[in-house]
């Protein structure tokens, strides 16, 4: 580095560029220390830095040589320097930048990074690596900036003045970079000398470092210091140690705890070397650390108090310590008042009695002390990584938010154990079911719900608010919900839903049952039946539940609940409902047979059609006839070949004759040959009725084998029906 | 008819998709599977639709949804979710072409989420114009802009702070009467004390600091929503989850409605059975939040936790959390920190530098460290605003909290050794009176009580 006296003088010109670019530069860093981003301020102040950067690199890149109180611009620098270029050369300084290449003169914003660094405090810049990493990290490339190296500095001088103290004590604060051993050669005369010890202990305690980086630069250096020493003259190490205990008595009681926060606890006591240079304390060390205090605070404070305390435990010495302090302190200004002797008693009895004992408990007064060394080692603890504090973040982002909403819930219902109060859990505990069921969170969803049946299983005394759940629930929008993923889920989604839905029990049913009748989508339709299967004899209970339902909406999904069942078993429901008042209803019922189609369907449509009423068999009828449908085809030859032709049910046979004609049943040519001959002569009008009803459907079913049958009835058949075929021709 | 009945399944199917499409990337990762199932679900509904209607569009007309022409009733009552944040970005209609593709409705609910959380930071172009794509248009009403207020000046603040606390006390009465807090008059409270801690955060902490005595109860919900804003603010925390550890810290006691004031107010040490009716108030509190409508779902969960300690240690009884969660944290630290400051009637205020030794207790097992030490840094051993003595016996007020040593802060003397008052105060930065210079202040012996020397620190701010 160079000093003041070498310094080339640079040009009134060169010398204005500098000022107006120190100005502007220190404005803008003010700026963007004091508003925020978006103030206009700090706009203004950017415009400003790049119109004297500019100005000073019109001509190529400039290099800026940072002193503690100067700015060279090309190794020259002003003789009596602006304040502006003092303190922004300062700034610079203690941001441990010791050369600046400005390159060019970038957009406003792209200085933005170079003044944020400078806004940061210069613990956090050490704690980010020093100020080269974190500006290597912007990734800007306008200005390069060299960092002081202050190691080096202590390899080219020797210590005495205020600055070279300055000097040491920065090089021993940068952690980042380490003190070789020829710095530390360096360091070993000073502490060997109590003198010069004591001058940097000074200078340490007046510097302006918080109290844990004073610590942290200290051990740095004690510990280098007694390492080399140990290594190379392990002869000079006593002398070296009770030199620094001399020097430990300039400590204030701050920095002491400090220290012997930092080195307490250490599993490795050869490794105290704060104990080990503390205890070489004489006994004018530890007065003099006693009176210095007391002078300076004008009275014992509590952490002198405290610090004593630790320096000396044995009380019995401590009275003939403090008398020796007592003098020290006569003799300075404090000692010449009036109520010195009152302020010295005060004093004394607070460094011999203080005690936590009196406010708080041993075990609290225990912890207490404990957390005050704590309070002072938080200090030291560098900024929070961004990891850290995208982890705290991150633990109140929405989908943890959910995740703790799910467990407030969960644990209130495990909790709370009033059944009132656990009914009104339930509440929203619903709502977030439904929210869960919404979205497709199964998982969710099933443990809110798995509470709910446990009340009910274990029948507590919240089972009957867990049974006003679930019924809230079915009726809610969880229905609706579960239904319209039904389409889409996946396998183990679907498990989970009927797990869901068994787990609600068969009140779900009849819901389903509703969706089941209105679901038009085959995929949706087989999953609910395969839910509704699933429920068994419940389900079958619920649908007998269903069709007296007063409502014919309710009966009319009991019909394609029943039918989706199918089987025999179905058919004795579905029986009850081709009586139904409901015309309606017993069309879906009709249907709904027909789509069972078995033998004892038949059966029972026929019974249903005997025994019915007339507005039964009228309705019946008409949706049979109504009926185009090939599937309806094996129950309209099971009526030609059942139903009496004579019988009240003539109407039906003759309808169901019409049908097979008019869907071409070519299977049925055969059992309508059968229907063509057998007449009743006593009745002819009716006899050749059936014929000509029979020959007309032959003729629409139109296959061969039916024409041979028309064909070989109008030659060989009986008169009457030789009428019959010839009539329809 | 049946055509319109399937339309409008068909509807019921979308309108549920599309909730269900949007709550899933409120709460996952954009490719958690869930939304990923969700995404391809709402594509279906919107193809089947499609094949009905040229354009589908979905309204917001009042409290109901509409798809096309068809008002959707049933599926608006189970949709107040959807509606709530519809409304919020003022949006009434969204139109989805024919031709819309995945990968834009993919990138549509995606913005979605992304604009909510800017919400009050984007322009209303900026919002149509981030939602829509060539298959989407986004139909949006004006929503006026609340315009910032200038609420530096310290008469502001504390009128600020004044009304908080009446509303404190209307929230409570509305929570004590009919166990619903009144959530709007609590929001709109929070909006206003979060943009005071943007704005002055300095002199807002410090009428934290004035010890209320009557209004314990109150202050103390103001305080440490105040604290637990503030600290959530030096974590970069902005926006609207800022506003809701307000409101979540503002709401963490509320559970104490239902404890017998004798017990609320008993100056003794409380009995076994005392402390368990004391302790059900965390319970409460977040049965009575869990339950009020508008309630964000962080305040139920803080008013839980707030006495769970993550070391395990706290109540309620037989909970435990692995982790948790920042906005309890912050809460816990604050409630902490406000409820031994203040003077209640059982109870003297305890000077700072103790209950920050509090907050450090068990070897600091109870509190994240790292929390404590930011809050020790935020607020000072002495915050700003304390009146304080200093060791020449001078009367100061706090101005500055000096980081890296909150013993020393920096300091207006008010009133001289004597005690008389000094015409024109000056101030001293404590931190370098320290390294013995021009001054022989240098440190701060004892807080002091503004009231006893009838004065009001916030005027010096």
């Amino acid at each position: 580095m160079t000093t003041e006296k070498e310094i080339p003088p640079l040009d009134q010109e060169a010398t204005a560029k500098l000022t107006e670019f120190a100005r502007a530069c220190k404005a803008a860093a003010r700026s963007v220390t004091l508003y925020p981003p978006t103030h206009p301020a700090i706009r203004s102040s950017l415009a400003r830095l790049v119109d004297t950067a500019g100005r000073l690199t019109a001509q190529g890149p400039v290099t800026f040589g940072v002193l503690p109180d100067n700015l060279l611009l090309d190794g020259s620098g002003a003789a009596k320097p602006d304040q502006a270029v003092r303190e922004t050369g300062a700034l610079l300084h203690d941001h441990m930048i010791g050369l600046v290449t400005m390159h060019s003169s970038p957009k406003p914003e792209a200085w933005l990074p170079f003044l944020n660094l400078l806004a940061k405090p210069i613990e956090e810049v050490r704690a980010g690596g020093g100020v080269s990493q974190l500006w290597a990290a912007t990734g800007q490339r306008h200005l390069s900036l060299q960092e002081i190296d202050y190691a080096d500095i202590l390899r080219d001088r020797g210590a005495g003045s205020q600055s070279q103290w300055d000097d040491i004590i920065r090089a021993c604060l940068n952690l980042d970079s380490p003190l070789d051993d020829e710095a530390l050669r360096h360091l070993v005369d000073v502490c060997g000398d109590s003198e010069r010890f004591s001058e940097f202990i000074l200078a340490l305690e007046q510097s302006d470092a918080g109290t844990g980086s004073k610590a942290a630069a200290l051990i740095r250096m004690l510990r280098g210091v007694v390492d080399l020493v140990a290594k190379t003259d392990p002869s000079k190490l006593e002398p070296l140690l009770r030199n620094m205990a001399q020097g430990f008595g300039k400590l204030s009681p701050e920095l002491l705890l400090e220290l012997l926060s930092t080195e307490t606890g250490r599993a490795d006591a050869a490794a105290d070397l704060v104990l080990r240079i503390a205890t070489r304390m004489t006994d004018n060390s530890l007065a003099g650390f006693v009176s210095q205090s007391v002078i300076k605070e004008g009275g014992a404070t509590t952490r002198l108090a405290q610090a004593f305390q630790v320096l000396v435990p044995d009380k019995e010495r401590r009275p003939e310590l403090l008398e020796i302090a007592k003098g020290d302190v006569a003799q300075s200004p404090l000692g010449s008042g009036d109520g010195f002797l009152d302020l010295w008693q005060n004093a004394a009895d607070m460094l011999t009695s203080y005690s936590d004992e009196q406010f708080v408990s041993e075990a609290y007064a225990r912890e207490l002390s404990g957390a005050r060394t704590q309070a002072l080692e938080v200090d030291r603890v560098s900024d929070d990584p961004p990891e850290r504090i995208g982890v705290w973040v991150n633990s109140v982002g929405p989908s943890e938010i959910r995740n703790l909403d799910l467990q407030l819930l969960l644990d209130l219902l495990n909790i709370e154990t009033d059944p009132d109060r656990w009914q009104n859990v339930t509440v929203p505990a619903i709502g977030h079911i439904e929210d869960l069921l919404l979205l497709g969170d199964f998982d969710g969803a099933l443990q809110l719900v798995t509470t709910f049946a446990n009340e009910i299983t274990n029948s507590t005394p919240k089972k009957e608010a867990a049974e006003t759940a679930f019924r809230t629930l079915v009726n809610g929008a969880m229905m609706n919900h579960l239904t319209s993923h039904l389409r889409t889920v996946d396998d183990r989604a679907f498990e989970q839903i009927k797990t869901l839905s068994y787990m609600v029990g068969p009140s779900v049913i009849k819901p389903l049952a509703e969706a089941l009748a209105r679901e038009k989508r085959t995929a949706t339709r087989q999953r609910l039946t395969q839910l509704l299967l699933g429920f068994g004899a419940a389900g079958r209970q619920s649908v007998e539940q269903l069709k007296s339902s007063p409502n014919a909406a309710v009966r009319r999904t009991a019909i394609y609940l029943l039918r989706e069942f199918g089987g025999s078993e179905a058919v004795p429901d579905l029986a009850t409902l081709l009586d139904d008042r409901e015309p309606q209803i017993q069309r879906e019922a009709l249907r709904a047979i027909l789509m069972i189609g078995t033998e004892e369907a038949y059966g029972e449509l026929q019974k249903a059609l005997a025994t019915g009423t007339d507005q039964t068999r009228e309705a019946l009828t008409g949706a049979l006839v109504a009926m185009r449908n090939e599937r309806a085809i094996p129950l309209f030859e099971y009526i030609v070949r059942k139903i009496d032709r004579k019988g009240p049910l003539r109407a039906v046979y003759l309808r169901a004759i019409e049908s097979l004609g008019a869907l071409h049943a070519d299977h049925a040519v055969e059992l309508l040959k059968e229907a063509l001959y057998p007449g009743d002569w006593w009745r002819p009008f009716r006899t050749a009725e059936v014929r000509r009803t029979v020959a007309a459907a032959l003729r629409q079913i139109g296959t061969p084998e039916a024409s041979q049958v028309l064909a070989e009835a109008a030659e060989l058949g009986p008169r009457g029906v030789r009428a019959a075929v010839r009539a329809i021709r | 008819m049946q055509d319109s009945n399937l339309r409008h399944q068909l509807s019921d199917d979308l309108l549920r998709r599309f909730g269900a499409v949007l709550r899933g990337v409120q709460l996952y990762s954009p490719t958690h599977p869930i939304v990923t199932r969700n995404l391809d679900a709402l594509a279906d509904a919107l193809r089947a639709l499609h094949a009905h209607d040229t354009t589908v569009v979905i309204g917001l007309l009042g409290d109901e949804l509409i798809v096309g022409d068809l008002p959707m009733s049933k599926a608006s009552s189970s949709m107040g979710e959807l509606i709530r944040r519809l409304r919020s970005l003022g949006i009434e209609r969204i139109t989805f072409a024919p031709e819309v593709t995945a990968e834009e409705l993919r990138a549509f609910v995606d913005k979605f989420g992304e604009v909510e959380k800017t919400l009050g930071r984007s322009t209303q172009e900026d919002l149509a114009g981030q939602l829509e794509s060539a298959s989407i248009k986004v139909g949006r009403v004006t929503i006026t802009e609340r315009a910032p207020e200038d609420d530096t000046d310290a008469a502001t603040i504390r009128k600020l702070y004044a009304e908080a606390v009446s509303v404190a006390s209307v929230v409570w009465e509305s929570a004590r009467t009919d166990e619903h807090p009144d959530p709007t008059s609590a929001q709109s409270m929070i909006d206003g004390l979060a943009q005071a801690v943007l704005q002055n955060r300095a002199a807002l902490m410090a009428l934290t600091a004035l010890k209320e005595y009557d209004n314990y109860t109150f202050t103390h919900m103001v305080n440490v929503s105040i604290l637990t804003m503030a600290q959530a603010r030096g974590l970069g925390i902005e926006g609207p989850m800022l506003r809701e550890f307000g409101m979540a810290a503002l709401m963490h006691d509320i559970g104490k409605v239902k404890t017998p004031t004798e017990i609320l107010n008993k100056p003794d040490k409380l009995t076994a059975e005392e402390f368990a009716i004391m302790k059900r108030h965390t319970i409460d509190g977040a049965e009575i939040l869990r339950g009020t409508a508008e309630i964000p779902p962080l305040s139920p969960v803080v008013a839980f936790e707030h006495h769970l300690r993550i070391d395990g240690s706290g109540y309620p009884d037989g909970v435990s959390r692995p982790t948790l969660n920042l906005a309890t944290m912050l809460c816990g630290i604050a409630d902490v920190y406000d409820a031994m400051r203040s003077q209640r009637k059982y109870q003297q205020a305890f000077p700072s530098e103790r209950i920050l030794t509090v907050l450090q207790r068990n070897d600091g097992s109870q509190f994240d460290q790292h929390l404590v030490r930011r809050f020790v840094q935020l607020i000072g051993i002495y915050p700003v605003g304390n009146l304080v003595r200093l060791n020449t016996d001078e009367v100061a007020v706090v101005l500055r909290v000096h980081a890296p040593d909150p013993f020393r802060p920096k300091v207006r003397v008010l009133f001289a050794p004597d005690g008389s008052r000094l015409e024109i105060p000056r101030d001293i930065n404590l931190w370098e009176a320290a390294d013995g210079a021009t001054t022989a202040a240098s440190t701060v012996t004892a807080p002091l009580d503004p009231a006893d020397y009838k004065i009001d620190p916030l005027v010096f701010l």
